[in-house]
């Protein structure tokens, strides 16, 4: 083999093969403990009903059957329908996309926001850290679920403030989180090499304290998901959520309690949904917690 | 004589405590002339790593750098801002730490590593930077480096861990190297090949070194110069073979007679009585008193300066013993530093008045 054509392989393979070995690697890590793995697997086929909505969904969400209401479960209704006559399967099957859509949009602004801040309280210590933290603490001894009414309420009703609310309401506990692994890492020889070696505090933050907090950071934005899901199925359940007539299961719960003595079907699914969704991501985040934070050579375990 | 690369005056680095003041590294001068590799000895705790991360500008709080100056090609690092230092850092000025591993980022394959120390300080194009990426660990004599730079640091041994962090100093070809006891965390056969194989890059890329090890086999193998420290104090600076052969301080003294040989057949090594002050509480005088079997009442009062026991300032004892010869001057560098050593010299003759034959033993 010429050296020329060598060289080429070196360059090529190890780039694309990167991508392989992330997905290998994000998989063995899941596969690791049965906790994860089940919830990896509940969360898979959300993302797949949310992806597949349209497919999989027998009827059009709002589409009324008005000679049809509060059905109990049938072949051609399997969840039955609701006061208007709707197929709540399908109801269903679309608000898993707001569901999913909204938990993930909020835990990204949770996570952007909360790690910046932590990284930064973390890395500066001193007076930049209590002047972070302390601003973070007056948001932490608000009560959550009412702050974000506030902010709703506020600033007006719809989907985007209340995925602002919530996401402002997480911040606190993801800045808490870094910054306290960033207090730990920031002491560890290869940051004060990192240092050593001239770095300035933006590739020190970003390059070197912040990759070996990810651990902590994938296990709490995982539970988080969970949590910002209740929380977004509460606030729709209160009216200040996602708006009828888009298909939300907070919202579907809401209007079903009108008919409980009636039939219970139709809010007996919505929050069925709730939960399976909420454990899967649980599960997942149980398992990741277990693996990546007390599993110190998951890499081990796993091999 | 061009200025030094390296001067370091009368350096106090101490750590705050409640307590009061820990000095760890108190009242030192060195100096470093380009090429020239200088050996600091002393036990653990003598404030060798302190005194090199003081030259780093890498204490961190409670250590400050308390007195002294710390001059880089006539550039003062004390006053130097952070960024300024920086652009040192790494690049003129790198460093090769004790545990190679810890000194690592487990994040990271090392090749990533090695390439971010050339993106901090050179604009070297991807492709350049991996070019230079294998040619560094191919000539630390890491096998296969192409692949190898696709490791992450677990995947390495001490030693290949240790020549990667050499591999991470030496890439935007610094001036001068400080290395801070590289090879006491490895294995014997493993150090023998890392001392040997950072003399063949000294010599090869005319690096100025700085080595802090506690092992005097290493001084005598590869160090132009040492500093021999205690208590915070370097007690004797100079030329490697003539403090071996003579030295002029008698903490250097009874460091050399620890050193086993492999002729020794006494059953027993020898040891220095007592042991280091607190560095808390130094006594006032010489450091070295409650040990010094020459110790006399003038070691008691006031810390001796730096005597010039070979004729001029390349050869330094902190020592009583030696009262009368002339001082080392404020700063060699300083603009009238050609005339400062005799002016000196003729005042210290004219006021010590006491002959110099006596410190000589």
């Amino acid at each position: 083999m010429s050296q020329e054509s060598a060289d080429a392989t070196v360059t090529e393979r190890p780039r694309q093969s990167r991508a392989v070995a992330g997905a290998t690697r994000v998989w063995r890590i899941v596969s690791a403990n049965s906790l994860s793995l089940v919830g990896f697997c509940i969360v898979l086929s959300l993302v797949f009903v949310a992806v597949f909505a349209p497919v999989l969904a027998p009827y059009e969400p709002s589409a009324q059957q008005l000679d049809n209401t509060l059905a109990p479960p049938s072949a051609d209704h399997p969840f039955g329908t609701d006061n208007t006559g709707r197929d709540i399967l399908s109801r269903i099957i679309f608000g898993t996309r707001y569901a999913i859509a909204i938990a993930v949009v909020v835990v990204t602004l949770e996570t952007v926001v909360g790690v910046s801040l932590g990284l930064v309280a973390g890395y500066y210590r001193g007076k930049v850290d209590e002047t972070v933290m302390r601003g973070l603490d007056v948001l932490v001894s608000l009560p959550p679920l009412l702050l974000a009414m506030v902010i709703v309420t506020t600033f007006g009703i719809n989907i985007w403030n209340a995925m602002l609310a919530i996401g402002i309401v997480y911040i606190p506990m993801m800045s808490r989180t870094v910054r306290s692994s960033a207090l730990s890492i920031r002491e560890e020889t290869y940051v004060q090499a990192a240092e050593g070696l001239g770095y300035d505090s933006k590739r020190v933050m970003l390059k070197h304290i912040l990759p070996n907090s990810v651990p902590p950071i994938v296990v709490l934005g995982t539970t988080d998901v969970a949590y910002a899901l209740i929380d977004v199925a509460t606030l729709s359940f209160l009216g200040l959520g996602i708006q009828p007539p888009k298909p939300s299961w907070g919202a579907m719960a809401n209007a079903a309690r009108e008919y409980i003595l009636v039939t219970p079907w139709p809010i007996v699914f919505p929050t069925l949904a709730i939960a399976i969704a909420v454990l899967g991501f649980n599960l997942l985040g149980m398992g990741l917690r277990e693996t990546l934070l007390y599993g110190e050579d998951y890499d081990e375990v796993v091999e | 004589m061009s200025a030094p690369l390296l001067n370091v005056e009368h350096l106090s680095t101490h750590f705050k405590t409640a307590d009061g003041p820990v000095k760890a590294v108190d009242d030192n001068s060195f100096t470093l002339e380009e090429g020239e590799v200088l050996g600091i000895v002393g036990e653990s705790g003598s404030g060798k790593s302190t005194l090199l991360r003081s030259v780093m500008g890498l204490i961190e709080d409670p250590g400050e750098i308390v007195d002294g100056r710390i001059e880089y090609r006539d550039r003062d690092l004390t006053t130097m801002s952070d960024a300024a230092l920086r652009e040192l850092r790494g690049n003129e000025i790198s460093f090769v730490f004790q545990e190679p591993t810890a000194h690592l980022n487990p994040a990271y394959t090392v090749g990533d590593q090695i390439t971010d120390v050339l993106a901090a300080h050179t604009d070297l194009s991807s492709e350049a930077q991996w070019e230079r990426v294998y040619e560094l660990l191919g000539r630390l004599g890491i096998p296969s480096p192409e692949e190898r730079a696709e490791s992450y640091p677990h995947e390495f041994s001490g030693g290949m861990a240790q020549r990667v962090c050499i591999a991470m100093a030496l890439a935007c070809e610094p001036e001068l190297l400080l290395a801070d006891e590289p090879t006491s965390a490895l294995d014997v056969t493993i150090q023998a090949q890392i001392i040997d194989l950072l003399t063949e890059l000294q010599e090869d890329l005319g690096l100025s070194m700085v080595w802090v090890t506690h092992d005097m086999g290493v001084v005598a193998e590869t160090c132009d110069s040492m500093a021999v420290m205690y208590a915070g104090n370097v007690v004797e600076y100079g030329r490697v073979d003539a403090v071996f052969d003579d030295p002029k301080h008698p903490y250097t003294e009874a460091l050399l007679r620890t050193v086993p040989s492999h002729l020794d057949t006494a059953p027993r090594f020898d040891t220095i009585e007592g042991s280091p002050p607190d560095l808390q509480d130094l006594p006032d005088g010489c450091v070295f008193q409650e040990r010094c079997p020459e110790a006399m009442e003038a070691c008691r009062t006031g810390r001796p300066p730096y005597y010039e026991v070979g004729g001029d300032s390349a050869w330094l004892s902190k020592c009583v013993l030696h009262e009368g010869k002339p001082t080392r001057p404020a700063s060699p560098s300083a603009p009238d530093a050609d005339a400062n050593p005799s002016a000196t010299l003729a005042d210290s003759q004219t006021d010590g008045g006491k002959p110099t034959g006596e410190g000589d033993r």
